[in-house]
């Protein structure tokens, strides 16, 4: 049943539920939700909260635009149609309810900024893990809702592989949270259907996450090669060798140049890893490590070259690009191939190329730009011409069927790319 | 045995599926009904001693070879609400794959075909009805590994771990099969044939495995695939208990050591470890054997002669009791608790993975065992599977319970359930399959009774009290054997409110409900 | 319990634990073949659990009595030898296999026919009523192989083995074919002219592994008294391997080894010293020896269940075929024959030649006149 009201009235309504303080229809603020053109943001303080939201919106017709952070491109909204939209920013749902220290496992509120988390965690010696500092600024809600690429670090995976399990307010209203446990076999991982499901199907309102207590060493290191190909080929071996790298990247020419500054010598490609964990693994995880890209034709630079980088990579505020990069996934096999043609395209335009997120069966590839103006669509574009296929987050059909089950009136929009 | 409202099959079945196949590829004779009525749900053995072995007969079984013969089988099931179960193995001990409702029993096994390998990419594409051992072979023969290695992996079909979330040996450092999987192919209840991978978000794959078969038809999967490791080594340790044992591992693995093999035996199933892998009863289980038949001759004035057959048959009966006794007298008999260690991989890395390792159980008062027990584990590592044989034959009856929780609920669980059902069977336990965040604990549970209805009644009850017990430190029902349809009245409170969701789940992807019927609690 | 008894309830109660290496159900694909389902209907069958009707007898003839599932199995047992019993109760209860009907009638009335052909292929200078060494050659070599036979005439004599002479047996076949269809009372009847005929050997050797295996082992178990040694023609062979004048080779071949000369004979090596001559690299399947996968020809599986058998063969030559070596080679003439009838060796991809063929091929100079061939 929609019962219809005016904006004031909606406002009203949702007013109750998160108290008047919480919610506002100020042009300052609601502006900040650039495309969806909210008349009106809502800013719960609990699950509970959420849902009451949810089902307030679901019963008034009301379509609800979910904001994290805002680091992801929170304007592409797609407008729905003609009916008042709001958005609930999770801004206010920041707790850490729990870390288990004997389980390393947090329970937050996915509103939380990663780096907060990562403060807190810190404070008792523990760590989200060693994914880029890019994500710092993201919610964790919106690193589960929708995961970036470059959330992955060979040694520990995918970020939102941590998540043993969350807790979801649908747009009816109810709820459900997922059992935790390291693994279970009752049926299909049903916390694994919110995952990148970018709002469209619930709002996750708490997660657990697996933590890592912080490595006892971190090893950074760096090797110059003389092409791509040949610091691709080292870095394939080393995750086929089973070192894990807690950071794994090779790059091209100019994007080495601009990470690594002056490296003593003209570098034409590079391959850095970090490696960490007990001293004793790290050792000789390193000695693996020379071998293998010394095999590759890799030759190590100072080790300062290497500390340099880490610690600029590392420090948070790093500037995204003028023009964020574009990427694309590309098998081991097919990356001689797709570094080709990507070179033979871009021969006459300075673009940085590197390749990140190894594992054993590929890589990212990354095209970026220092130049403004060089727009996403344009570097995407590019890789479409290569023949790779750029990251595009989409909704399968079957995911859309079952949207329609979990949201049949349409209250949740789902993010576009 | 759970049997819900038997479809009546239309006289015109047999001849529309003759449109789809050829005959040899369908059967309704008897022989073949009565073999594809069961599963290994150890309950249905009791039904076979009985003289029962017809416990729930499909009324056809068919062989197709492709996802699209599949997809043309579904519609006609679709038109007629006939059930359609897949079926792998049948190793499934938890009646999953029996056709409860009767209907078509679908055999995946002649989908067996590697059809993809690549060594450079570390994946390879099979179609879901290999057997593990055929598939593992497949890949040795080019150098590479799944890494996946139940117990069951002679008699399990790729399709049927994927079904059911299997796990094997090694899962600490391979992860269990949903970690290995990269995307699938399957026909959906609805007829349709998809192709998902986990590049894609959402990820369906997490969802159609596990599934045990009342989503889709798995038909082909991407898998990771490892060199073959050049280098192995084991390890084996006694500590003083479990709690020491669960500290030790959890300690290890925290500081990012990922062994391949991590075992550790509660005191009862350690001495029983130690005397298996030296083939006949040795050393401690015959202590163990004959300080139960001292006891039992103190305080009955039996005489116990044949002590192997005390624990398979007669005595079972009086499992509990034993299994108090043995509790009580442990600590005279057992030193303590087994813990067997592996890691493979490039050996430099081996050795100092072992070396922290070693200083981990060293902290936690482990005494050294040297590398013999890991070994002699090794070898025997799927003998375990052969021993119900005896242990039935002898009148008694034995089943698993594999749960899991995170570190913190973990020895609460492994208390309550052994509280919960030593007063009705033997148990032992071990922690085999161990993550940063939390482990397994695989419950051995053996009893018998006199007779099938009372053997009925007593094989309910223990897994009644257990699952309770389970539930109520926060344990999941299963860690890797599934629900099937011997866990579904346990998924309301496994998963609450969020069933929903996978029913929503069902109504999307078989809209008609015809996938495997009266499972997993829907 | 009896041992057949407890073979029965044990793998009744097993979770098919050797499931994967039996050849009828992986070719096929059913769950009924295997051999845990076997012995189960078997069991029920016994217990009176379930009526003594064809359908239920049926899967206990798809048995090619590899034994492979015996390998495996850790409580050793040999279903081979069970389901056999349980196809003796099937045919006394007059329900055998009906691609078996009258076997006994078709075994006489062929092996006549085999052993006239034998006769008329050979002079009769090669056969001998008694002699030191009699080669008894078997059934399907009459059948299908008559010139590997004369292959191995060709061996004997370059060899100067030429004291060789066919055994004049009164059968064409030792019987083993009625020993596992479950006829032992017509099995027996074989079994008897058989051993008297030995008698007058010192020494026979076999062509056929399942024979030999039967009169060097079966037939002395159940009592029979043979005297006379008895090889398999590769185990007389080989220890002249060296002695070979070998004039060319082939470039590589996979050896396949048959059940009843490996895994009931263990006679693993023998036939290997020997093919090793005739080719430059010998190549192994990766089931071989103990492990090796069987041809699928045994067991009389080709009559009662010919898909599982020709599935089977396919399987075995997948290998060959994914390695590009052309060239597979047995040393029993069933396997050779049975091979043939697959997918892989019909279409002309891979060629399945016996071991006494390769052998003489070899030992021939294409430069020279063909060795003399009998008669
Ligand atoms: C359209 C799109 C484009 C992107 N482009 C890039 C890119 O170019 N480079 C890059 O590195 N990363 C990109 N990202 C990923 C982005 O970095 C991550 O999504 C990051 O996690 C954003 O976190 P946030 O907290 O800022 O979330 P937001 O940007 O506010 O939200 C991201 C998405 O998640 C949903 N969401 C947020 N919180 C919740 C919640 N609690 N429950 C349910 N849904 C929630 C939102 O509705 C939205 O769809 C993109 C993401 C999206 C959706
Ligand atoms: C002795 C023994 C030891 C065991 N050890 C282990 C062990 O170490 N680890 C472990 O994880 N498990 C173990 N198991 C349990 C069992 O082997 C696993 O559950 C296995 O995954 C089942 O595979 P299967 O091919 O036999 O499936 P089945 O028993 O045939 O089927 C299992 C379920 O999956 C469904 N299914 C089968 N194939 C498909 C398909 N292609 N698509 C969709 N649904 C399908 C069926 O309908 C059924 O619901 C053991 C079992 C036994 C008997
Ligand atoms: S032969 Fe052995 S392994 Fe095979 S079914 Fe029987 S008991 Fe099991
Ligand atoms: S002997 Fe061979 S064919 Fe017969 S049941 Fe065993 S494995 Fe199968």
């Amino acid at each position: 049943m929609t019962e219809s009201l005016s904006l004031d009235g909606i406002a009203a309504r949702l007013a109750d539920i998160v108290g008047a303080s919480h919610l506002s229809s100020a042009p300052a603020d609601v502006d900040a939700y650039g495309g969806l053109s909210p008349f009106a943001v809502v800013w719960p303080g609990s699950p509970s909260e959420v849902a009451a939201v949810l089902k307030a919106c679901t019963d008034l017709g009301v379509a609800v635009g979910i904001a994290g952070g805002g680091a992801g491109v929170a304007h592409h909204w797609p407008l729905t149609a003609e009916r008042p939209r709001v958005v609930l920013d999770t801004l206010r749902m920041s707790n850490i309810l729990d870390v288990d220290e004997t389980s390393l496992t947090v329970l937050a509120q996915t509103g939380i900024q990663v780096r907060h988390l990562e403060e807190a965690l810190r404070r008792q010696g523990l760590t989200l893990g060693p994914y880029p500092a890019e994500l710092q600024l993201a919610t964790l809600g919106g690193l589960l809702a929708a995961p970036p690429a470059i959330a992955h670090s060979p040694q520990t995976g995918l970020f939102h592989d941590g998540c043993l399990g969350l807790s979801v307010a649908h747009a009816d209203g109810s709820s459900v949270q997922t059992r935790v446990a390291p693994r279970r076999a009752t049926g299909p991982d049903l916390a694994r259907v919110y995952l990148g499901s970018r709002g469209g199907l619930g709002v996750i309102t708490t997660a657990t996450m697996r933590v890592y207590r912080v490595p006892e060493l971190v090893q950074p290191i760096a090797f110059a090669f003389t092409g791509l190909e040949a610091a691709h080929a080292g870095a394939r071996e080393l995750c086929a060798s089973g070192v894990l790298p807690a950071r794994l990247r090779v790059l091209g020419e100019e994007q080495a140049l601009s990470e690594l500054g002056d490296a003593g010598a003209p570098v034409r490609a590079a391959c850095l890893a970090v490696l960490s964990g007990p001293g004793a693994l790290v050792h000789v995880q390193h000695r693996l490590l020379d071998a293998i890209l010394g095999r590759a034709g890799g030759m190590e630079l100072p080790q300062p070259v290497a500390y340099r980088w880490w610690e600029r990579s590392r420090s948070p505020g790093v500037q995204p690009d003028a023009t964020p990069p574009a990427g694309a996934r590309v098998r081991h096999s097919r990356l001689g191939e797709a570094l080709a043609s990507v070179r033979e395209l871009t021969r006459r335009r300075p673009l940085n190329l590197w390749l990140d997120e190894l594992d054993l069966h590929g890589a990212n590839l990354w095209l970026g730009s220092r130049r403004a103006g060089e727009g996403k669509r344009s570097l995407a574009a590019l890789l479409l011409d290569a023949g790779l296929e750029p990251f595009r987050p989409a909704f399968s059909p079957l995911m859309e069927e079952l949207r329609q089950k979990l949201d049949p009136r349409g209250t949740l929009v789902v993010m576009e790319s | 045995m759970p049997q819900t409202q038997r479809y009546r099959p239309s006289p015109a079945l047999g001849s529309e599926l003759l449109a789809i196949l050829p005959a040899e590829r369908i059967s309704q004779g008897s022989a073949d009904r009565l073999i594809y009525s069961r599963d290994m749900w150890p309950k249905t053995l009791l039904s076979v001693r009985d003289n029962k072995p017809s416990v729930c007969p499909p009324d056809v079984v068919v062989w197709p070879e492709s996802a699209e013969e599949i997809a043309a089988i579904v519609k006609l099931c679709r038109r007629d609400h006939v059930p359609l179960v897949p079926w792998g193995g049948g190793s499934g001990v938890c009646g999953g794959a029996m056709a409860t409702s009767g209907g078509i029993v679908l055999d995946l096994k002649r989908m067996n075909r590697l059809l993809l390998a690549s060594s450079d990419d570390g994946l390879a594409t099979f179609q879901a009805g290999v057997i593990g051992q055929t598939l593992e072979d497949q890949l040795n023969r080019r150098g590479l590994t799944l890494g996946h290695f139940p117990a069951s992996i002679y008699c399990s079909t790729l399709g049927g771990w994927l079904a059911a979330r299997s796990a094997g040996q090694l899962s600490s450092k391979y992860g269990k099969i949903e970690d290995m999987v990269l995307a699938l192919e399957a026909v959906l209840g609805d007829g349709r044939i998809v192709r998902c991978s986990s590049a894609e978000q959402p990820d369906l794959v997490p969802l159609i495995v596990g599934s045990e078969g009342t989503l889709a038809i798995i038909t082909e999967a991407t898998l990771r695939v490892h060199r073959l490791a050049a280098h192995r080594v084991f390890r084996a340790y006694e500590v003083p208990r479990v709690s020491a044992g669960c500290e030790g591992f959890r300690r290890a693995l925290q500081r990012g050591l990922r062994p391949a093999v991590m075992r550790l035996y509660d005191e009862t199933d350690s001495l029983l470890a130690r005397a298996s892998g030296q083939g006949r009863a040795a050393g401690g289980q015959r202590r163990l054997l004959a300080a139960l038949g001292e006891e039992l001759e103190a305080r009955h004035g039996e005489r116990i002669g044949d002590l192997k057959r005390l624990l398979l048959g007669a005595a079972l009966s009086r499992a509990g009791m034993l299994s108090r006794l043995a509790e009580r007298m442990l600590p005279r008999l057992s030193g303590g608790c087994l813990a067997i260690v592996g890691f493979e991989g490039e050996p430099s890395l081996c050795q100092a993975e072992v070396e922290l390792f070693h200083a981990e159980l060293l902290g936690v008062g482990a005494r050294d065992l040297g590398e013999g027990p890991g070994l002699s584990w090794y070898q025997h590592r799927y003998a375990v599977s052969y021993k119900q044989s005896p242990l039935y034959a002898a009148g008694g009856f034995a089943d698993t319970m594999e749960v899991a929780a995170t570190w913190e609920r973990l020895l609460p669980l492994y208390k309550s359930v052994r509280e919960a059902i030593s007063s009705l069977a033997m148990v032992l336990a071990h922690f085999s399959h161990a993550y940063p965040e939390g482990c397994s604990i695989y419950f051995t549970f053996a009893a018998a009774a006199e007779g099938r209805a009372k053997s009925d009644l007593l094989y309910d009850e223990i897994w009644r009290r257990g699952l309770q017990a389970v539930i109520k430190e926060g344990g999941t029902i299963s860690h890797h054997h599934g629900v099937g349809a011997s866990k579904a009245a346990y998924m309301a409170e496994e998963h609450g409110p969020a069933l929903a969701v996978y029913r929503q789940l069902k109504a999307v992807m078989d809209p008609d409900g015809i996938l495997n019927p009266g499972k997993m609690g829907l | 319990m009896d041992s057949a008894t407890r073979e029965l309830e044990y793998c009744t109660y097993c979770p098919k634990m050797c499931r994967h290496v039996c050849p009828v159900s992986n070719a096929i694909g059913s769950e009924t073949l295997i051999p845990q389902a076997k012995m189960h209907l078997m069991n029920m069958l016994r217990r009176n659990a379930l009526p003594w009707e064809r359908d239920f007898v049926a899967p206990l003839y798809g048995c090619t009595a590899c034994r492979l599932c015996t390998e495996v199995c850790v409580h050793g047992n040999a279903p081979a030898q069970t389901l056999e019993l349980g196809r003796s109760w099937a045919d006394s209860r007059r329900l055998g296999h009906p691609a078996l009907a009258r076997l006994p009638e078709r075994f006489r009335a062929r092996g006549e026919r085999l052993l006239a052909k034998l006769h008329q292929e050979f002079s009769a200078y090669l056969f001998a009523e008694e002699a030191q060494v009699g080669y008894f050659p078997g059934c399907d070599a009459i059948a299908d192989g008559i010139d590997d036979i004369r292959a191995a005439f060709a061996v004997f004599d370059s060899l100067g083995l030429n004291f060789v002479r066919l055994m004049t047996a009164p059968h064409a076949c030792a019987g083993y074919p009625l020993w596992v269809a479950g006829q032992h009372d017509a099995a027996r009847f074989v079994a008897e002219d058989m051993v008297r005929a030995l008698e007058r050997y010192a020494t026979v050797i076999v062509g056929c592994p399942a024979c030999t295996h039967l009169l060097r082992e079966r037939l002395p178990a159940l009592g029979y008294s043979i005297r006379a040694e008895i090889l398999h023609v590769s185990e007389f062979l080989y220890v002249h391997a060296e002695r070979l004048d070998i004039q060319r080779t082939r470039p590589a071949a996979f050896y396949h080894d048959p059940c009843y000369l490996g895994r009931y004979l263990e006679l693993y090596d023998p036939p290997r010293r020997l093919l090793a001559r005739c080719v430059d690299s010998l190549r192994e399947f990766f089931y071989a020896r103990e492990e090796a996968e069987c041809c699928g020809g045994g067991g009389l599986v080709p009559h009662a269940f010919p898909a599982a058998a020709r599935g089977q063969a396919d399987r075995r030559l997948e290998e060959a075929e994914l390695y590009g070596v052309p060239l597979v080679v047995s040393a029993c003439p069933t396997c050779k024959r049975t091979l043939r009838r697959g997918s892989r060796a019909g279409d002309g991809s891979i060629e399945v030649v016996d071991l006494l063929g390769l052998l003489a091929w070899a030992l021939h100079d294409p430069d020279r006149p063909a060795l003399p061939v009998h008669p």
